[in-house]
């Protein structure tokens, strides 16, 4: 049986959490936007680092 | 109901549709012009973009050439020699090695013989030219027979 105090700790805990993934996944869409956003004002730079990373990956992994 | 159009209402209507076409026709070289624009697929799609040019980045690096299989030490004699006498891998390196000493071993042969036969040519000349001066000490230090009283 719980205990009324130990119900209300646990759904201030909920709470607590619901607050911080909310928090992450306003964070993350905003990166993200902010990313769409510098991506379309930028393609050729937005391009040229992913060829980039791709062609480090490339590398990485065939060649050594 | 009469369906026969006078003339101006014909000039009217084909003015309109010229109207109207030169305002299609522009709007489909503007959509081709802007279809035919990279910068478009970027701004439309800037994730699958990225991930297409990351993607053909992977591609382009080649893979690591495979090492040439090493062939392990001979170990009995008639190994040693067969692998002695096998042809080498590096073609031209090793032709010319292989040219090289054939050159040199009939060098070698051709010279010996040579060699050869001038110091037999130089023991018979040798010989021709001090045979007459040994004849002469030969006779010069022959000692004296003497009577026994």
């Amino acid at each position: 049986m719980i205990a009324y105090g130990d119900r209300r700790a646990e759904e201030e805990r909920e709470r607590e959490a619901r607050t911080l993934v909310g928090t992450a996944t306003e964070q993350l869409s905003t990166f993200e936007q902010a990313a769409v956003a510098w991506i379309r004002q930028n393609p050729g730079y937005a391009l040229g680092i992913a060829a980039t990373l791709g062609v480090t990956l490339g590398w990485l992994l065939k060649r050594r | 109901m009469e369906s026969v159009m006078t003339r101006e209402e014909i000039v009217r209507r084909m003015s309109a549709i010229r109207t109207q076409l030169d305002g299609e026709v522009g709007g489909i070289v503007f959509n081709a012009r802007r279809l035919a624009d990279w910068h478009y697929y970027v701004r439309a799609f800037p994730w699958l973009s990225t991930l297409a040019a990351s993607a053909v980045g992977f591609l382009v690096v080649p893979r690591k050439a495979a090492e040439a299989p090493t062939i392990p030490e001979p170990k009995t004699v008639v190994e040693k020699v067969a692998a002695k006498f096998a042809p080498k891998p590096t073609a031209p390196a090793a032709k010319a090695g292989a040219a090289g000493g054939i050159v040199g071993s009939l060098v070698g042969v051709a010279s010996s013989f040579a060699l050869k036969m001038a110091l037999q040519y130089a023991g018979e000349n040798f010989k021709h030219l001090w045979a007459p001066r040994a004849a002469e000490d030969a006779s010069t230090t022959t000692p004296r027979q003497t009577v026994p009283s």
